[in-house]
């Protein structure tokens, strides 16, 4: 194997200076980065592993210390927490929720979009911050208070005052993602539409809407994540009317803590969002992650 | 059309997304200002004044206020150490970077109660961590790791969950870096540590303070993080300010200390950029 390969000019023939060369080549092509490729298996793959563990113990057979492994898995946790805890209405809230709220906050972001991405006006920076408010602001502050606010309007403990919420929180994400994609349309494309005469409402359904198809894509899949992982606002304007994933996993870790129980609902938290966010990845191509929280 | 149709027509185009998070945002921060004075006081008679403020600020919430501020400075800035060399390392291919860059993105996909829950089963009283380390004959006895006085599982959990954001963000900054500067900095005899020093650190402040700022506030007046995983006592700012709200129902002692928690975090984030602009301008 040539590991020095055109990297390090070869100019001595000295043997010791040479193995020398071979062995920092071989630590900085191979050791060194396959040891940071390790660390990061184990920092996010053993947790993860854990939890898949420990939602397969068998309760016939405990893992209990000093076992390092359970010594038999079983399906039985999971039989248990959707026979016995009231996961099934959770998770039937949670799914009934977010679309309605990706729904509202797509309604609502549209227009407001299309003005921020292809118009210059006063106030655009002002506005650009405002947007970002509700996800900027301690969750657990607009929770408490919102909730005072909702009291007044008989909306807290009822299923449209949480899809209020939950669209407040999506809002900001659907609309960055929509009026970057309207920013990004070119001009030239526009022009020739007004050329030949479209108006501004057909350059608008039969050009712009085609157009910013994968932002309203990302837009939809960011807000319907935001609502299946809201907490703090669920927690204070739903519970205990309504029960969600999330407030089912806070009670399982919190004062009924039950290890199995809170393994499993973790893993059903987990896979909708991880799924979602790694077809929104794909789809993408563009880094959606990091150019979103870049103009932050 | 005209320039005046043309605003109007903006202003209303704006009005529905702007408007519902006007709406919704004034609706809470003006409920919380009015009863932090004493309006809307459902649990006694009305009392306009400073009396809630007097009451909120004791030694238990300044208790509080200190807790909140450590883990949400060490989180942040014990992150970015983390982060900073992982930025600096992924900017060079090599081999497996691409399964690198996924697996360290994971976390990011991961619901915060979720990543508490995985990180609480490592650190557990004889969570994996603890059993390896008395297996290594490291530890004599395990450690407490979790609602510890200190706050190292929360610390532990939120650094986890926030290593790959600011890893990403330090990265999109890196990259702004023209090489060249490096290639002229190192042509003209600097070593890697002055070349980091005085061309990569400094340039890479922009968006190492974004990241540290958006973190420092989210620790700050993180709820449920703490319940899971924090101390007995004190309690966080927002478990407090929850626990006077709904448990107490002194809302005008939780809405004095919503507005510690946002003037806290607007002051942090306001020190931060002076820091960041001093390190910019020494250099």
């Amino acid at each position: 194997m040539e590991l020095s390969q055109g990297r390090v000019p070869d100019i001595s023939a000295e043997p010791t200076l040479r193995l020398r060369k071979v062995l920092a080549n071989t630590w900085r092509d191979y050791i060194a980065p396959l040891l940071l490729l390790g660390f990061f298996i184990i920092l996010v793959g053993l947790p993860l592993l854990m939890a898949v563990l420990w939602s397969l113990v068998n309760p016939d057979d405990p893992w209990s210390y000093p076992n390092p492994f359970p010594p038999s898995l079983s399906l039985a946790q999971w039989e248990f927490v959707f026979k016995y805890t009231d996961i099934v209405p959770a998770i039937i809230t949670s799914f009934t929720i977010a679309p309605f709220a990706t729904l509202f906050a797509f309604i609502l972001a549209l227009p407001t979009a299309y003005a921020i991405g292809r118009y210059e006006f006063r106030g655009k920076e002002l506005i650009r911050v405002l947007i970002l408010l509700p996800i900027v602001l301690p969750g657990m502050v607009v929770a408490l208070f919102l909730s005072r606010a909702f009291d007044f309007f008989s909306l807290s403990q009822t299923f449209l005052g949480l899809v209020l919420g939950h669209t407040l929180l999506g809002l900001p994400f659907m609309l960055r993602l929509l009026s970057t994609s309207f920013a990004a349309i070119p001009k030239e494309i526009s022009d020739a539409a007004s050329n030949l005469g479209a108006s501004e409402l057909t350059k608008f359904r039969h050009i712009y809407i085609p157009l910013i198809m994968p932002g309203i894509f990302a837009g939809a899949i960011f807000t319907f994540i935001v609502s299946l992982e809201e907490f703090a606002l669920t927690f204070v304007i739903g519970t205990p009317s309504f029960q969600t994933i999330p407030t089912v996993l806070f009670r399982f870790l919190g004062y009924s803590f039950v290890r199995t129980n809170a393994s499993v609902v973790a893993l059903l938290l987990m896979a909708p969002t991880t799924l979602l966010l790694f077809i929104a990845d794909r789809y993408l191509k563009t880094n959606v992650l990091a150019a979103g929280y870049g103009n932050l | 059309m005209t320039k005046k149709n043309h605003s109007l027509a903006i202003f209303l185009l704006l009005l529905p997304g702007v408007g519902y998070i006007a709406l919704f945002l004034s609706a809470a921060l003006g409920m919380t200002i009015l009863q932090s004075f004493g309006f809307f006081s459902f649990s006694s008679k009305t009392e306009i004044g400073l009396q809630e403020w007097a009451r909120v600020l004791n030694s238990e919430t300044w208790d509080s206020f200190l807790y909140s501020t450590k883990i949400a400075f060490v989180s942040a800035f014990g992150g970015l150490v983390l982060a900073y060399p992982i930025a600096l390392y992924l900017r060079r291919s090599f081999i497996g970077k691409n399964v690198l860059n996924m697996i360290m993105r994971v976390p990011l996909f991961v619901p915060a109660l979720v990543a508490a829950f995985l990180i609480l089963n490592i650190l557990s009283f004889h969570g994996i961590f603890n059993e390896f380390f008395l297996a290594a004959g490291i530890l004599k006895e395990p450690l407490r790791l979790t609602h510890d006085d200190w706050g190292i599982g929360v610390i532990a959990i939120q650094i986890w969950k926030n290593l790959p954001f600011l890893t990403l963000i330090l990265s999109a900054a890196l990259v702004n870096i023209p090489a060249d500067f490096e290639h002229a900095a190192s042509n003209l005899g600097a070593n890697g540590l002055a070349v980091f020093r005085h061309i990569i650190f400094p340039l890479s402040i922009p968006g190492a303070l974004t990241g540290v700022i958006l973190v420092f506030i989210g620790v700050f007046g993180d709820y449920a993080i703490n319940v899971i995983a924090g101390p007995l006592y004190p309690p966080s700012l927002a478990i407090r300010m929850y626990l006077f709200g709904k448990g107490f129902g002194e809302w005008g002692q939780a809405a004095c200390l919503a507005i510690i928690i946002i003037l806290g975090s607007i002051f942090f984030a306001w020190l931060y950029s002076k820091l960041a602009n001093l390190v910019v301008g020494g250099a």
